[in-house]
């Protein structure tokens, strides 16, 4: 579960408990709670389609910055690649059979689970060195830094995310605060406010204002560019 | 005038006659709704309305029009940089430019495909400069233009360490550029999302006069 999400969790809990205190009409009341519940289910969903990405593409990017590291200390792509297949995670290599010492299996492996962009062209610039020779680490000298930029903009697209949503969020908060005081200091007649259909209605809206503009912040947030993958 | 509206359509990447019926399907409802409205309330203000909404429709489709158009060749430019950075990859992994061009069509979108698959059809048939300046043009920024000029000159003297160094810095600027750039969208972006905050806390404050003056109605009428 990423944080992101359980802001989100934690947003939804709060808000949907001031509408509901506020306007305690169970019809509407049951509204909120589904539209909520709907919201989490959704997001759910596509924040763990986006931290699986995420955290896939960290680890492809960390694999080929190991690998062309790997060619400071080994001559041979074999070697290379079993050096950096070692910091792979275990989930990634969990069908793997470790009997294929062969290089070129453990590539056809990755290459189906790392289906970027990046992973395919520094597949092809070990096919390069396979076949011509040379220095591997002159080779993929711009493949190197590519990599490093691609796995800075992940961390940043990662944390920047958090506290973009925190925000977002803090300032809805304060949207339902006013309404949350016009309960608390209208005493008395509050009852009556509330009685009234419009204000439920228009309450309503608001609410459903809320979830859409969370959703569509999501969205924003949940995009990544930078992360290209190969067109088959 | 039709020739202009006609050129203006196929520039854009859209057809001409689909749009124009488009924007006359618009035209007829306003007009029938106006019309229809007036001879049911008996009040000529609707036909005024919707008069007015028949002038502003096809200055709002040529907004829309023209942010489409600019999203669609901020699209093509950020593609091509993309494209450019496998580019370069490429390029020091030993393939010659054409060779790399090549290679990265698969990485490219369509749109991005097709103009590279000219260039390389012309630089087939023209060993000069034409062809790379007539895909800089494309792109209608003096930046590619000057780009597209190292790459011609680093293909006629690959070893001449002044052009790739020419091409590497050239790059390196619009690289980063374009993800400050595209950093800074983001952050506007999300900005005015977060100004969503304040229409929200406008409908619960909506809200709240609307119960106010319904209590006031109903104290008045009670007594």
């Amino acid at each position: 579960m990423s944080k992101n999400f359980i802001l989100n969790i934690m947003s939804i809990l709060i808000s949907t408990l001031i509408i509901c205190y506020i306007i305690p009409d169970l019809i509407f009341v049951i509204l909120f709670c589904g539209i909520s519940l709907s919201y989490l289910i959704f997001i759910y969903f596509i924040d763990k389609k986006y931290t699986y990405k995420i955290s896939r593409f960290s680890e492809c990017c960390n694999f080929i910055e190991n690998t062309i590291i790997s060619f400071n200390f080994v001559d041979s792509t074999t070697a290379a690649l079993n050096n950096a297949k070692k910091k792979l995670n275990k989930k990634t290599l969990e069908n793997f059979d470790e009997n294929n010492k062969n290089s070129e299996d453990l590539l056809y492996f990755l290459d189906k689970h790392y289906t970027f962009n990046i992973f395919n062209i520094f597949k092809q610039c070990l096919k390069i060195f396979e076949d011509v020779g040379g220095n591997f680490l002159n080779i993929s000298k711009n493949l190197l830094n590519e990599t490093k930029r691609l796995s800075y903009l992940n961390i940043k697209t990662e944390k920047e995310s958090v506290s973009y949503l925190f925000s977002f969020i803090s300032m809805w908060l304060f949207a339902f605060l006013i309404l949350l005081v016009a309960k608390l200091s209208l005493g008395n007649f509050t009852s009556e406010i509330i009685e009234s259909l419009y204000f439920k209605i228009i309450s309503f809206c608001g609410f459903l204002f809320y979830i859409v503009s969370l959703y569509l912040y999501m969205k924003r947030l949940y995009k990544t560019d930078y992360i290209m993958e190969y067109k088959l | 005038m039709m020739e202009k509206i006609k050129d203006y359509f196929e520039a854009i990447g859209k057809n001409y006659k689909k749009e124009i019926l488009k924007i006359l399907i618009i035209e007829l409802i306003l007009l029938t709704a106006g019309v229809g409205l007036s001879f049911l309330y008996k009040n000529i203000i609707y036909i005024i309305v919707s008069s007015v909404l028949l002038l502003i429709t096809p200055v709002i489709m040529y907004f829309l029009y023209e942010s489409s158009k600019k999203a669609k060749e901020n699209r093509l430019f950020n593609d091509f940089i993309n494209s450019l950075i496998y580019f370069r990859i490429y390029l020091e992994a030993g393939f010659n430019i054409y060779q790399a061009f090549n290679e990265i069509l698969k990485y490219s979108s369509n749109e991005l495909s097709e103009k590279i698959k000219i260039m390389l059809s012309q630089i087939d048939n023209d060993k000069s400069v034409v062809p790379y300046l007539n895909f800089a043009k494309n792109f209608n920024r003096e930046i590619i233009d000057q780009l597209m000029l190292s790459i011609y000159e680093m293909n006629d003297s690959l070893s001449d360490t002044k052009h790739i160094n020419s091409f590497i810095y050239l790059f390196d600027k619009i690289l980063e550029n374009n993800q400050k750039e595209q950093e800074e969208r983001k952050k506007q972006n999300l900005l005015s999302k977060a100004n969503y905050s304040l229409v929200g806390g406008a409908i619960f404050i909506l809200a709240i006069i609307v119960g106010v003056i319904n209590l006031m109605g109903s104290v008045i009428s009670g007594f």
